[in-house]
């Protein structure tokens, strides 16, 4: 009866699972001048553990595995058939007390690929929760090579487990963090059941690590609950997907750094350090920048991120700098540059000039904090059309209808006054 | 009186209706040039009442790119889970005083103070100072919910390129736990979010008009393209609803300001010939 009630449960929670994959799935709307028009549609790998007592919470709630079981069904049903979701396990095998075959316990269940919905539905359903190894590093390893590494792709694994890796190394935060840096747009969602204080804290630092989020959740029902606003969550994004392209600025300086055109980068940038691009620019193009660094580790309170805009030979054109401070997931900073119009001849690539942009910061750590791979660095370019740089000159005219009303108010005034001060002495120069 | 006599009969009334038809003509003009109001642009948002709810409750998103599409004068209501950072971004043009108030209903069982802040930032990305509001409040373990709201600047028309004043575009809300016992993460949160803009979006006949923002800041949304030497990327159109700029505004400009100027002292002489002439002979128009 027990090992039944876990496999429902376990097959509820895939079904969850298989349905935050819509997040990604539905096609991006395209926005003629915003929207990408041919993202390839995201990908989704669930990973749920099967090694532990994660069950244990749950007593006797029938109806509440009913409930997964029916949100199963629906779930399933709706899944559109677009969508690239894959499903793998760790910890399923038995293998008793050997460390070196348990912590190789993980297996693809299905692949990334458009769901065969009966077959996951079967594969979830067969599997049977042990008490094997927890070897989450390895699993995450094998999760991203299930999504890929095809460009312009962004990949989301879902991590549903019970209890910390047992299995390390590899430390599953270092493993989490090594993927995130590898340019595959990567994201780990983590969910905690009836999380222990290690638990935690390693799902945190893998959430923090790839910029996803954690949540924790203690019983069947506040399962379904938190895995249901995640899916929620999920497929109200699906409408818009932005794939940053990955980059490598330049730390040497503006002469060799990669040109770039408008659109979203991802990069790393490691403390101290100071990262160059170059954007061609044309006259009467505005160029707008900015710049997200995202604090993915543990870094001392307060922090800043600078963007600047020069001239090749190393004039300044534009620079920006914001301070943050405390617990949070990212400091940016942003500017605007533009290039004043030549003449009314459209320009032409010719006439374009090279723009440096400079992103360094000031993070601190403590020693025991990895300084490599480098924090994850989000810098957006934009051209859009040329503002004015400095205030027009008014010399002194006016405008406006209260102007207009005021100087007619007074013209008016002025000549009644006038008027009888005119008549008043006429009036007094016939009565002499 | 040899002035007095220069206007007599049907030009003094010539004059005089000049002057008024001049005066006259402004009234019904104020409200066609004036930048449209913000509940008339506002896009699907539909409705106009302030603070309604759209109907629809707009989730948030984990970082800039995924942040929840919201319109101003809106509210949102979402569960997420205590630490985690929280971001939707709404349109918001000139002259209007834009709020975000966010209400935060706690779970229970917390085991120590909380601190939560929300932070605004325009379409690229530069934290706007808010100008009215509590941004950050600390929320005692037992404490069941947790007011904060940040107004930034009342949003400008146009700025200098270096300064990082309020401008017509996107604007993004982050709701954040800046201080948490890694114990109290992961738990439900209700975060209420409600959006308003104050101000009709008509800062004045000078908005926008010798001054303007070509462009508004509507962040791209599209991955880049490494480029090759030589290459140069087209400018891109940047739309917003209710986004207005200027250059096809009525007599805009320097010039504008000198035609504005001269029929300003036209109209002010021909009223106050009229006036003179009403004071200095009243007959000669009750007649």
């Amino acid at each position: 009866m027990m090992t039944t009630t876990k496999r429902r449960i376990a097959a509820g929670i895939g079904a969850l699972l298989v349905a935050a994959a819509l997040g990604g799935a539905t096609p991006a709307a395209a926005d003629p001048d915003n929207g990408p028009a041919n993202t390839p549609p995201p990908k989704v790998d669930l990973v749920l553990d099967l090694s532990g007592s994660m069950n244990q919470n749950d007593a006797g709630g029938q109806t509440r595995i009913d409930a997964a079981k029916k949100a199963f069904n629906e779930i399933l049903e709706a899944l559109p058939s677009e969508a690239l979701v894959g499903l793998r396990v760790l910890g399923q095998g038995n293998p008793g007390n050997n460390k070196a075959a348990g912590c190789q316990e993980t297996a693809q269940l299905a692949p990334v690929g458009k769901p065969d919905k009966a077959a996951m539905k079967v594969a979830v359903a067969a599997q049977r929760p042990t008490t094997g190894w927890t070897p989450i590093g390895l699993t995450l390893r094998k999760a991203a090579e299930d999504l890929g590494n095809e460009p312009g792709t962004s990949r989301r694994i879902i991590l549903i487990t019970d209890g910390e890796d047992s299995c390390a190394p590899p430390d599953p935060c270092e493993v989490a963090r090594e993927l995130a840096a590898a340019g595959l747009n990567l994201v780990v969602d983590t969910l905690g059941l009836v999380p222990d204080e290690k638990t935690r804290k390693q799902l945190t630092c893998i959430a923090a690590a790839t910029g996803g989020t954690y949540t924790s959740a203690n019983n069947a029902q506040e399962l379904s609950e938190r895995v249901t606003q995640l899916v929620d969550r999920a497929v109200v994004k699906a409408e818009e997907v932005t794939t940053p392209t990955t980059v490598k600025g330049s730390p040497n300086g503006c002469a060799d750094a990669p040109l770039l055109g408008p659109g979203v980068y991802n990069d790393r940038e490691e403390f101290e350090q100071h990262l160059w691009y170059r954007v061609p620019q044309l006259p009467g193009q505005e160029l707008r920048a900015s710049a997200t660094v995202g604090i993915d580790r543990a870094v001392a309170r307060d922090y800043d991120v600078t963007i600047t805009a020069t001239t090749e030979d190393g004039r300044d054109l534009a620079r920006h700098t914001d301070a943050g401070s405390g617990r949070m997931d990212g400091q940016s900073a942003g500017l605007r540059y533009s290039m004043p119009a030549k003449g009314d001849d459209k320009p032409e690539a010719k006439d374009a000039k090279i723009v440096c942009l400079m992103v360094s910061t000031a993070f601190n750590a403590n020693a025991g904090v990895p300084r490599t791979p480098g924090m994850p660095v989000e810098l957006l370019v934009d051209l859009v059309a040329a503002s004015d740089a400095q205030a027009a000159d008014t010399h002194g005219l006016g405008r406006g209808w209260i102007f207009l009303g005021v100087l007619a108010g007074v013209g008016l005034v002025g000549g009644l006054l006038f008027g009888w001060l005119v008549r008043f002495f006429s009036g007094m120069r016939r009565a002499v | 009186m040899r002035e007095s006599s220069l206007f007599r009969g049907k030009a003094v009334r010539l004059a005089s209706a000049l002057a008024a038809a001049a005066v006259l003509a402004g009234t019904p003009a104020v409200a066609a040039t004036s930048t449209p109001s913000p509940n008339a642009t506002g896009g699907s948002g539909g409705s106009s009442g302030a603070g309604n709810s759209s109907g629809t409750n707009v989730l948030p998103g984990t970082s800039f790119l995924t942040a929840g599409k919201m319109e101003a004068e809106t509210s949102t209501t979402a569960t997420a889970s205590t630490g985690e950072y929280m971001y939707w971004s709404f349109p918001a043009l000139a002259g209007q005083d834009v709020s975000a108030k966010v209400t935060l209903t706690l779970p229970g069982g917390r085991t120590a103070p909380t601190t939560w802040r929300v932070d605004v930032f325009d379409g690229i990305r530069r934290h706007q100072p808010c100008a009215i509001g509590r941004p950050q409040a600390t929320a005692q373990a037992a404490d069941a919910e947790v007011k904060i709201d940040c107004g930034p600047r009342t949003i400008r028309p146009w700025s200098e390129a270096w300064s990082a004043d309020p401008l017509p575009g996107t604007y993004y809300v982050r709701i954040a736990a800046t201080e948490i016992q890694e114990k109290d993460l992961g738990l439900k949160l209700k975060v209420t979010l409600e959006l308003t803009a104050d101000g009709d979006g008509d800062i004045g006949p000078d908005a926008g008009q010798d001054d303007s923002l070509k462009a508004p800041l509507v962040p791209i949304t599209r991955g880049g393209q490494v480029l090759q030497p030589g290459q140069a990327a087209e400018t891109r159109k940047v739309t917003m609803a209710g986004f207005d700029t200027g250059d096809d505004a009525w007599l805009s400009g320097t010039t504008g300001r000198w035609v504005w100027t001269a029929a300003g002292g036209v109209v002010a002489m021909l009223l106050g010939i009229s006036g003179f002439m009403f004071a200095r002979h009243p007959r000669r128009w009750f007649r």
